[in-house]
């Protein structure tokens, strides 16, 4: 499955339009066709999940701040100067879901201002109120990742696909074996012919990221990943297909 | 360049945009100063197309300067291109507005080097959904070229 990072792509160089933005998101599912996308969630302040990539934001007086220490309130107002707004993930989720795509939500969780995790309970919380409605065959395309396991253990089972971050191949097949979580997502640097035989031999599913470069997208390709979250989807699907 | 002879020519160029490398070449008619240009254009399978699908365009060119072996022209293109992706029809067109640069390396043969900017939209229509999207975004260009001229007025 080749999924769309942050929408069309996060990389500045392949963005047609803005990270997480819905006319990113769109063109990456209506005008290149990819199997679905995968977003950057973060909280705000008042608990509302947003999608948004960095850790900071600077606002229209110029200061820069964390995110986690904005209210939406905050960002409503932010978003009256944008062209492309700053979205709530409920705004798009279900719309994601209906179209028959894969939603891959990339859960933020750090807080850098006051260099401690947010509320891990309050988000997860948030996305299983969000995702209350869908329906099975929807859940079933539904990907939480984390590099925080202690928030992917907050996720329940049934919700969707458990995603965990990391580059430690047996640190995820440890957690895999206990059944914490159903999918490895990993960077594409750094993984080899060894790290594939690992997860093939704990049939653990995995995604690879950062993939950008047609040698990546390439690299990638000869993995045979179950998803691959790409900077390029056109290049991608030319591979896969 | 110009003269009261209507002359044939041919151009190749190769630019990189917003929507990768491109290619294209065509046949053109240049009198007074105008130039008037029809061809193929092919985009390496990368930023927007998965296929080598050519497409075509249309390109107006109007000398605003003339030095002798130098001249300076503004341009206007006009591209068309089709793909099927999967189950996804998708046109794109891209109107392309700059300057191009033109210097004469030979009696029949000259270089070009030029620059422009304009909106690219495309529509998309997914054959089950029946649905139909429309998106536009700026684009913006460089690229080189060769000119061959295969009859001169002089």
């Amino acid at each position: 499955m080749i999924l769309g990072h942050a929408g069309v792509a996060l990389s500045a160089e392949r963005a047609l339009y803005p990270a997480n933005s819905e006319a990113s998101i769109n063109y990456a599912l209506n005008a290149f066709n990819a199997d679905g996308v995968e977003l950057d969630v973060q909280m705000t302040q008042d608990s509302v999940l947003v999608l948004y990539h960095d850790e900071n934001i600077t606002l229209q007086n110029g200061e820069n701040t964390c995110f986690y220490q904005l209210t939406w309130r905050d960002i409503e107002f932010f978003n009256t100067q944008l062209n492309h707004p700053i979205l709530a993930l409920k705004d798009v989720a279900t719309d994601i879901l209906e179209r028959n795509k894969y939603l891959y939500l990339d859960l933020k969780f750090y807080d850098f201002c006051d260099s401690s995790n947010i509320n891990l309970e309050v988000m997860a919380a948030e996305l299983m109120e969000t995702f209350e409605d869908v329906d099975s065959a929807q859940k079933s395309r539904l990907i939480f990742n984390s590099r925080n396991i202690y928030l992917i253990d907050l996720i329940p089972e049934e919700l969707g696909i458990r995603s965990f971050e990391t580059d430690k191949i047996q640190l995820a097949i440890d957690y895999y074996e206990a059944g914490r979580m159903d999918l490895l997502s990993t960077h594409l640097f750094g993984f080899n012919e060894t790290s594939k035989m690992n997860i093939q031999n704990a049939s653990l599913p995995f995604s690879l990221f950062s993939i950008k470069t047609r040698q990546e997208i390439e690299e990638a390709a000869g993995f045979v990943p179950d998803f691959v979250i790409t900077d390029n989807i056109p290049a991608t699907r030319k591979f896969y297909n | 360049m110009s003269s009261a002879h209507a002359q044939v020519f041919t151009q190749c160029e190769t630019a990189f945009n917003r929507l990768g490398w491109s290619h294209e070449i065509g046949l053109g008619m240049r009198q007074e100063g105008q130039h008037y240009q029809f061809g193929l254009k092919i985009y390496e399978p990368d930023f927007t197309f998965e296929k080598n699908l050519p497409g075509v365009f249309i390109k107006h060119n109007w000398v605003l300067f003339d030095w002798g072996k130098t001249n300076l022209q503004t341009r206007a293109a006009l591209d068309l291109f089709y793909e099927k992706k999967g189950d996804l029809n998708f046109w794109l067109s891209n109107l392309m507005v700059g300057f191009q640069i033109n210097r004469k390396l030979a009696k029949k043969l000259s270089f070009n080097f030029e620059m422009s900017t304009g909106p690219v939209l495309t529509l998309t229509k997914n054959k089950d959904a029946d649905e139909k999207n429309r998106f536009q975004y700026f684009n913006y260009q460089a690229g080189l070229g060769l000119v061959y001229t295969f009859s001169t007025a002089d």
